[in-house]
Formats: C-alpha cells, structure tokens, sequence
C-alpha cells in the first residue's frame, strides 16, 4: 500500500497502517541515526523517540512534502537534540573546517568483528564508521541526509538554511573526507586501493 | 593521480543525480578518457554505498511498537482523567463542589490552594519574585478586563486570555496557580491546546517552547526564585527570540529533566521569527 493511503488510515487509528509504516521506514531510520550518534543504543533510543513523535503529531502532518521527506527531517532533529543532551550545552553550528586540517578527532568505535562475514566487508564496516564519526557534525549531519535519507539538495538546503551551492559543495567534501580517511589508514580494503 | 580540478564536486553531483544536461554530458566523456577521474568516481560510489551499510539489531521493530504503545496509552489516560473530572463536575454541577471531592479522587491534580476554588473564582494570575531586572506585573483575574462573553460562572481560565492580557502588559513573566488540565476541560494534550490557543492570539511572539517538569528542577538561568510555586501551575516567561536563545533554554530545560513538546519537525512553534520576543512556557508537576 502507498505511503498516502496508509498515512490516511493511520491517521484515522489504524494501528495496523501505522505499524506498517514503521516497518517500511524503521531500519533507514535506525541507520541515519546509528551514523549521527556512533552507538547501537543511542540510536535504538532516537528511533524510538522519532517513531513517538511521528505517532504523537502524525494529525498535524499536512502532506507538503512527502511522508519519507518529513520523517526524515523528524530523525535528524531527533538526532541533534540528542546530540545537543549528550553533550550539554547546545552549540552552535561548526564552522567549516579548514581545508588543509587533516586531524581527525579519533572518537572511540564500536569495533565488533563477525568472524563470519567476509574480511573485506567487516574492515570497511568499521573503516567507514570511524570515518563517519571523525567527521565534523555540519558534514555528518549533510552526507547521513543525503546518502541515507536521501534528501535531495533542495530539500537540504532548506532544511539546514544554506545556499544550494554550500550544500553542493559540502557533501563533495564530506565524502573526500571519507574517502581519504579509507585511504589513509594502515588496512586498506581493496574497493578503496587506488593509484593515489 | 589526482582528481581534476573541479571535477570532485561534480563527480559528487553526478553521483547524486544533480548533475543535468550539457554538464553531465561533458563530464560523461570526460571521464571515458580520464582514468584519475574515473578512479576517484567509482570510489565515491563505494563511499557513498558503505555509509548505508548499517546492521539492524535484533528487536528493533519490536522496541519501537512497544513505545508508540506506552504514547498511545498516555494519551489515552489524560482522556480518561479530563472525562471523568468532567462527569464528575457536571454530576456535582458547580466547581464548588470539585475541591470536596479531591481527596478522594487520586488521579486528580491535588493543589494547596484547592480550597479557594469556590463557585465562580478562577485562578488567581499573579507574578512571582522574578529577580533583578525583570519587571513584573499583576493581574486580577476576576476583573473586568476578562474577555467579553465570558460568564460570571466561567470556572476556567482560558490559556488565550491569559496570553492576550501576557501579550498586552510589560511583565516578563506570570504564573497561574491552581492550573489542572481536567478542570480547564477542554483539550487532552497541553501542547496541542496551548498550539492552538496560540496560533493568532499571541501577537509579538516569535517562538514558544512547551515544557513538563518538576517544580524544583526550574533552572536559575531560565528563571530564579521560583520554589514557591505550587505544582500544578502554569508559567509563562518572555524571552529573547533569537536561535542563541532558545538553544540555551532548550538544553537548561532538558538537562534539569524537563520534558519538552515540540512541533511535528522537532522545531520550536513559531508564529513569526522576525519577533522581538519568544516565550517559554512550563508547567509544573
């Protein structure tokens, strides 16, 4: 059933409309939230907490934007507000860091290793995740919206306040970031062996 | 070999489908020709996939149907509250009789000044000690500047005439004591009501933020010398509208375990961001 109808029936009280909406969207969402706050349980907590949220103002969703558009806007403030808790004081926006800074801030990663699945898949896993968390948060928060979410730039840029053009340019560095960190480090995964 | 100058950012538009007509085009060919750049778009294509690669833990679905159960079952228990204080009142026939029976009801707000709620006395507006700097101002609720139309047996207080008279004074802040949501009547979520009564009737307000929580646990930056009031009460406190500003009140009121209500996007409400004020509203437990 298309997210419309089943947007229309959950709003009426069908639990079962609502429920499959949860099943369509929970796993993206869990994902987009995995990659904002780096833990299994922090992110099982946004997800909860988003899913709260879209059942407690689901009445008030007014169909703009499609369905998949506004639960993922609803993820990512989720997400930051948990941020903004676990960390205290709220902070403003990073400033785009400086272009030639290639220090990373190496936060601790959840390092679980599955003896059963292909070494190349698990090394990347974990690459890319130390990756992601070693990005500042204004790229974080841009590559997890589009790469996961799957905004497009238009609806980014309204989203953060930023000019299509920071946009355009923000993800094209946030993924340069990634792909350097990959190349960077002593265990390169043989997607990512280049001639550089 | 690095990357073309350029060609990374529109590498990464093509990737995301961005990239449209003539300049697609362009970079199509050129990268038939160009192994640098070919090499660095089909590493893109590998970060982009990974990010996605995520495992879902087991229980995942199951954890989330067991919270929109317990929001689904909040609701409905606030229902059942207003509906009986409601039966209940109706039963009795006059708020007189109201205050007789708190003791008995236990799922009723219990308040100190429950005794004063005698026949058509409302509420009583009035401001606590803010502190230095902040102006203050009273309000009496049985006064003629009630809104017109409103009877002499009104009981509550609506939320919309304590913000337009809020909105009309220069006071900082006001508290209603004696606030219960059952004997306001009228609706079964404090931030739906309060986005309702607001919407069109709090003029010069660019934001306002909806929070729960404790009477003791009010932070001193939000607002000081607030320990005497009773839980149960309604404060509305002006702040700045600015972003600097709410941020700084949402995490003071979130660390100090308050819960806060916010729109379907997880912003704040807002009416009009070009406002000079915002507005905090907290209710006491």
């Amino acid at each position: 059933m298309k997210d419309k109808e089943l947007v229309k029936k959950a709003k009426s009280g069908d639990r079962e409309a609502f429920e499959q909406l949860v099943t369509e969207y929970e796993k993206k969402v869990y994902a987009t939230a995995y990659r904002f706050m780096g833990s299994e349980a922090d992110a099982m907590d946004m997800s909860q907490e988003v899913f709260i949220r879209v059942f407690r103002f689901l009445n008030k969703f007014n169909e703009e934007s499609s369905f998949s558009t506004w639960l993922y806007r609803i993820t990512v403030n989720v997400c930051k507000d948990g941020i903004k808790k676990r960390s205290g004081r709220s902070e403003l926006p990073l400033e785009i860091p400086d272009e030639d800074n290639d220090t990373y801030v190496n936060e601790i990663s959840d390092t679980r290793y599955d003896p059963s699945e292909l070494y190349e898949m698990t090394e990347l896993k974990r690459e890319i995740k130390q990756g992601i968390d070693a990005l500042p948060q204004n790229y974080r928060e841009i590559i997890i919206m589009r790469d996961i979410c799957g905004l497009t730039y238009e609806e980014i840029s309204r989203s953060l306040e930023l000019e299509i053009g920071t946009v355009k340019s923000r993800i094209s560095r946030a993924r340069e970031r990634l792909r350097k960190y990959l190349l960077q480090n002593g265990n390169k995964p043989t997607a990512f062996r280049s001639n550089d | 070999m690095k990357v073309c100058q350029g060609n990374d950012v529109l590498i990464s538009m093509y990737l995301d489908g961005e990239l449209e007509g003539e300049e697609r085009d362009r970079l199509v060919r050129h990268m038939e020709s160009c192994e640098a750049c070919r090499e660095y778009y089909r590493q893109m294509c590998m970060v982009q996939r990974s990010i996605g690669i995520v495992d879902i833990p087991p229980g995942l679905h199951e954890n989330i149907m067991k919270s929109v159960e317990k929001e689904r079952l909040k609701g409905l228990g606030r229902r059942r509250r207003k509906f009986f204080a409601a039966a209940v009142a109706a039963a009795a026939g006059l708020f007189l009789c109201f205050s007789a029976f708190t003791g008995s009801l236990p799922f009723m707000k219990q308040t100190s000044l429950g005794t004063e709620q005698e026949g058509s006395e409302m509420a009583e507006l009035k401001l606590a000690d803010s502190g230095e700097g902040v102006s203050v101002s009273t309000y009496d609720a049985n006064s003629s500047e009630r809104s017109a139309g409103a009877s002499s047996d009104q009981t509550a207080m609506t939320i919309e005439s304590q913000m337009a008279w809020f909105s009309e004074n220069e006071g900082d802040m006001a508290v209603v004591e004696n606030y219960a949501e059952d004997s306001a009547g009228q609706m079964e979520n404090l931030a739906e009501y309060i986005s309702d009564s607001l919407n069109g009737s709090a003029d010069g307000f660019g934001y306002y933020l909806i929070t729960e929580g404790k009477t003791d646990n009010v932070p001193e930056s939000v607002a000081s010398n607030l320990t005497d009031i009773k839980a149960g009460s309604l404060i509305f406190i002006k702040t700045t509208n600015s972003l600097q500003a709410k941020q700084d009140i949402y995490c003071s009121m979130s660390e100090n375990g308050f819960e806060i209500y916010e729109d379907s996007e997880g912003e704040y409400f807002a009416i009009d961001e070009t406002a000079e004020n915002g507005l905090l509203i907290i209710e006491l437990e």
